[in-house]
């Protein structure tokens, strides 16, 4: 190869390129891109929670251009939807307002509107079902409830009841407001319009908007390794998960023209609401819980749960100086395309560099030996 | 520099597109939309206006990974017309992998030539060095920076980092330069030496070789400087004063190669790396590959930055 | 209280104060609670002088120094420096670059703790050197001849200087701030309980060495100590603190001679029996 041949590069990209598409599309098993959805739903879902983009026909065709990984798969989203224009915001909505498919207190045992189970793997075993690697007969594959995975799973006896109601589902966290124990809800919007981390560049300190948006966006594993060192004494952040919640959430937005609110879909979330704090001291007796909030898109309870922690450790008024209490620190190291690029940058060339430090060194040396032999 | 007008690939580049066997339709001329482009604009104007000031700007995500260039790249689309011609270089080289994927994407989503040849080229992006070639002031020199803050190391935080800035307050920088300079007997910092930006901003180079500062200073080039995952763009006007950070006593050195000669080109007094060879000896080449070429090729080249 | 301040013949009533602080408060509220650190506190230091302020643990002393320094924010009161926009500007309304400036060339703070007022992640010599490097030194041999010489005077081995005060004796830690304090000739230094954190053995040398320095090179200064015995030795006037408040101030020997506040005479007291 020539010195500077640039056909030396270029065909070695054009090699790889071909190495990827062979592992994407020339096999005899390709996947469908219309299987994401149903078989790798939570793939798909951490995929576009953590490219912040809610797009299933779009997550499933970047998890298979990505050959299943769910960082590459969430960075080829991002890199799509950061081209597409911002038409406008959507009215606020509350997680009050979501079609509940699931909703669990750990703090309480009974909630008004009740406990409900849901789609969970919590309590199953987890072994490996080897019957899975088995090819079966088409019409196994189905429970009749619409469910795609039901076929391993264990029948209900009775099928499924209807999607309950709403407003059956009142917020575990509006009764520890009634009660006192939490600050009420502020009864205006705090802010007129989000801050668009998309848009503009963090500015320290953050405003909510902007820090719950990093942190919805944020890679679920990095979120999980914080919140989990900040219950580990990195932090002191045990608290209570008030509520967690699944479910499809209402997007409205105001009409253009008339002003008036108007449904324009559902994206189904998930919500947690982590109850951090306690203790009131003689000189205190405000209410002394905060809420920590967690929120993301699609099912990605694990994230949820991170992120209530994280928000409760940086809403904390009496700091321990832990990382997770640090905005800078958290927000600043928990996106995937910006931690994953960085530390994979490694991988270029450093020669200029390395010859500069090795330079550096050799001066430092030649100074060493030169005061030596001198005294 | 033209600027983007048309919203889709012109019929050439689509040709380009045709031919790496991907539908790409969905994108605009230059990937960005054109408010991306226009924010970035601003920004490098404003960089423009207060020299080696970090202007925060709303970096997109792009086609490649963060920290391989995008706050470069994002200047460099930003920029480009389909009448320029546009050179990168990594580590010198414009034979890079990485440096070779950059310019192709360039030219797939603008129709813009490519060119390996430093005086030819309108715009460079570059990845940790200057061309030895002298450029012009019709010229742009955009360069990939990893950290555009240049007290990182000794302040960790943004908001304070900048607070410092904003009051000129650089005690500590120097601290850890005399700090330095007691530990190692010289300064130690090898690529990305900071600079002082007309008498006014410390200024964090990119991990250029200390070779590569002195073009700074007075140079007839705007020099542009893209951070795309810390989302800071800043810049060196043509003619501004820049300085190594430097002690009376304890001068700024650049690297000295005692006489080597690039083997390629056998042009002495430019920068060079080492290739290990077998049996311990090694081979020593000029980092910037098109200065090689030329010198070896017989053409006459102004180094006298 | 003020007014008993009037009556003190000032050490050199010819000059005009250095140091002129009025109606000094410092509150500290929190929902539920509110503390008076100190309250109204006024008083002037002349060129030259060495002022004491005792007082026990809580009476405020201090949180008056804190306040100088602008390590926390005053609530109420002012204070003028004469070097600062020619003492009619209050450095309370200086902004956050003359405040950097303040504390970095016109004033310094010896703490109680040296971690406080050390970075112990940089040598010995680079803690001096921070506030010649502020002060534009730009020639590394003259920096470190300045801050040999300041090392010298503050008794600390000039050999020593480049290594890390983390591995010093707590008495060594004391003379490095000290010589720190001293870089740049500030116009005022502040001492906050300079020996109380150091073994007896220890802390005589340390006064000495400050008296020492007050009078070889006239440093002005406001002294904080519980301890009457360190405001005896370096004192030239004494406030006496508590709950807040100045209850009696004075020249320092005339308040040990005769105490009038009754606060004052317990204190004396005490050291005497």
């Amino acid at each position: 190869m020539g010195y500077s041949s640039v056909r030396g590069g270029l065909e070695a990209i054009g090699h790889a390129e071909q190495l990827i598409a062979g592992a994407v599309t020339d096999t005899d098993h390709e996947v469908g891109v219309e299987q994401v959805p149903g078989h790798l739903e939570l793939l798909l879902d951490q995929v576009m929670g953590e490219g912040g983009l809610y797009d299933p026909q779009l997550g499933a065709l970047a998890v298979k251009q990505a050959e299943g990984d769910p960082l590459e798969a969430g960075f080829l989203l991002r890199a799509y939807r950061t081209t597409l224009p911002r038409l406008g915001y959507s009215v606020p909505s509350s997680g009050r307002d979501t079609r509940v498919l699931r909703r669990i207190s750990s703090a309480f045992r009974d909630i008004p509107g009740g406990q409900l189970l849901g789609k969970t793997r919590d309590y199953t075993q987890r072994l490996i079902d080897f019957g899975l690697g088995q090819k079966r007969a088409p019409s196994e594959g189905s429970n009749g409830t619409g469910e795609v995975n039901g076929a391993h799973a264990t029948q209900p006896a009775e099928p499924l009841a209807p999607l309950p109601d709403e407003d059956e589902f009142p917020l575990v966290i509006d009764v520890l407001r009634a009660e006192g124990y939490m600050a009420p809800e502020p009864s205006e919007p705090v802010e007129d319009e989000p801050f668009d981390v998309t848009r503009e560049p963090l500015r320290f300190p953050t405003r909510r908007s902007a820090r719950l948006q990093v942190l919805a966006r944020g890679e679920t594993g990095a979120m999980l390794s914080l919140a989990y060192a900040g219950m580990r004494g990195y932090g002191g952040a045990h608290g209570y998960i008030g509520e967690l919640r699944q479910g499809d959430l209402p997007v409205v937005i105001s009409h253009p023209v008339t002003g008036k609110h108007a449904r324009i879909g559902r994206v189904p979330v998930t919500e947690s609401y982590q109850v951090v704090g306690g203790q009131a001291t003689k000189a205190d007796e405000r209410p002394d819980y905060t809420m920590g909030y967690g929120i993301v898109t699609g099912r990605n309870e694990r994230k949820a749960i991170s992120m209530s922690i994280i928000d409760g450790s940086l809403k904390k008024e009496h700091k321990t100086g832990a990382s997770i209490e640090d905005e800078e620190y958290v927000l600043h190291h928990i996106d995937a395309v910006e931690a994953m690029g960085f530390v994979e940058h490694l991988k270029l060339p450093h020669y200029v560099d390395f010859q500069a430090s090795l330079q550096r060194t050799n001066s430092v040396r030649k100074l060493v030996q030169a005061a030596r032999s001198n005294g | 520099m033209a600027s983007a007008t048309t919203d889709r690939p012109s019929s050439s580049v689509r040709g380009l597109i045709a031919e790496r066997g991907g539908d790409f339709s969905g994108y605009s001329f230059a990937f960005l939309d054109d408010m991306a482009k226009r924010e970035i604009r601003r920004a490098t104007l404003k960089a423009v206006a207060i020299p080696g000031h970090q202007v925060p700007f709303g970096s997109r995500e792009m086609p490649i990974a963060r920290g391989w260039g995008t706050g470069g790249l994002q200047l460099t689309l930003s920029l480009v017309g389909s009448e320029d011609r546009v050179k990168v270089i990594d580590q010198g080289d414009d034979a890079s992998v990485n440096a070779v994927n950059l310019r192709r994407l360039v030219a797939q989503m603008t129709g813009a030539e490519e060119t390996l040849d430093t005086a030819e080229a309108t715009l460079i992006q570059t990845r940790h060095r200057i061309p030895e070639e002298v450029m012009r002031d019709d010229q742009i020199l955009i360069f990939q920076v990893p950290i555009p803050e240049p007290l990182r190391f000794i302040e960790r935080s943004v908001a304070v980092a900048r607070g410092m800035h904003a009051e000129q307050d650089y005690s500590r920088m120097w601290l850890a330069l005399y700090e330095d300079i007691v530990r190692r007997g010289e300064i130690s910092a090898g690529a990305g030496y900071p600079v002082m930006v007309n008498s006014r901003f410390i200024m964090a180079p990119s991990p250029i070789p200390r070779w590569d500062i002195p073009k700074l200073n007075q140079a007839d080039t705007l020099f542009l400087f893209g951070a795309g995952r810390e989302k800071r763009i800043y810049a060196v006007p043509p003619h501004t004063d820049v300085r190594p950070l430097e002690f009376e006593d304890y001068a700024f050195k650049t690297e000295e190669f005692d006489g080597l000669a690039c083997e390629v080109s056998g042009a002495t007094d430019v920068y060079l790396v080492e290739s290990p060879g077998e049996n311990g000896t090694s081979r020593w080449t000029a980092s910037d590959t098109n200065y090689a070429d030329k010198v070896a090729a017989g053409i006459e080249v102004n180094k006298q930055w | 209280m003020v007014a008993e301040q009037t009556q003190v013949p000032e050490p050199s009533a010819s000059s005009e104060p250095l140091l002129r602080v009025r109606d000094l408060t410092k509150i500290y509220e929190s929902p539920g609670q509110r503390i008076v650190a100190c309250e109204d506190v006024s008083f002037d230091v002349y060129p030259g002088e060495v002022l004491g302020i005792v007082g026990e643990s809580g009476s405020g002393k201090s949180t008056v120094l804190q306040c100088l320094f602008q390590d926390v924010e005053a609530t109420s009161g002012q204070a003028f420096l004469r070097s600062f926009e020619d003492g009619e500007r209050s450095i309370f309304d200086a902004d956050r670059r003359e405040r950097r400036e303040l504390r970095t060339h016109q004033m310094a703070m010896v703490y109680q703790n040296p971690r406080m007022g050390l970075n112990l992640m940089v040598t010995a010599g680079g803690n001096i050197a921070e506030r010649l490097l502020a002060a534009d030194w730009r020639r590394v041999d003259e920096i470190r001849d300045k801050a040999s010489d300041y090392l010298s005077r503050t008794e600390v081995p000039v050999d020593r200087m480049d290594d890390f005060p983390a591995f010093f004796s707590g008495g060594m830690q004391q003379r490095v701030q000290i010589a720190k304090a001293l870089a740049n000739n500030p116009e005022l230094v502040l001492l906050d309980e300079l020996t109380t954190g150091l073994d007896v053995s220890v802390q005589a040398g340390v006064l000495d060495l400050v008296r020492d320095i007050q009078r070889i090179y006239g440093m002005t200064a406001v002294i904080v100590s519980h301890d009457l015995g360190v405001i005896r030795l370096l004192a030239d006037r004494t406030l006496v603190m508590k709950d807040g408040h100045v209850v009696e101030s004075g020249l320092t020997d005339q308040i040990l001679e005769d105490p009038q506040h009754e606060y004052t005479q317990l204190l004396v007291n005490c050291v005497t029996n």
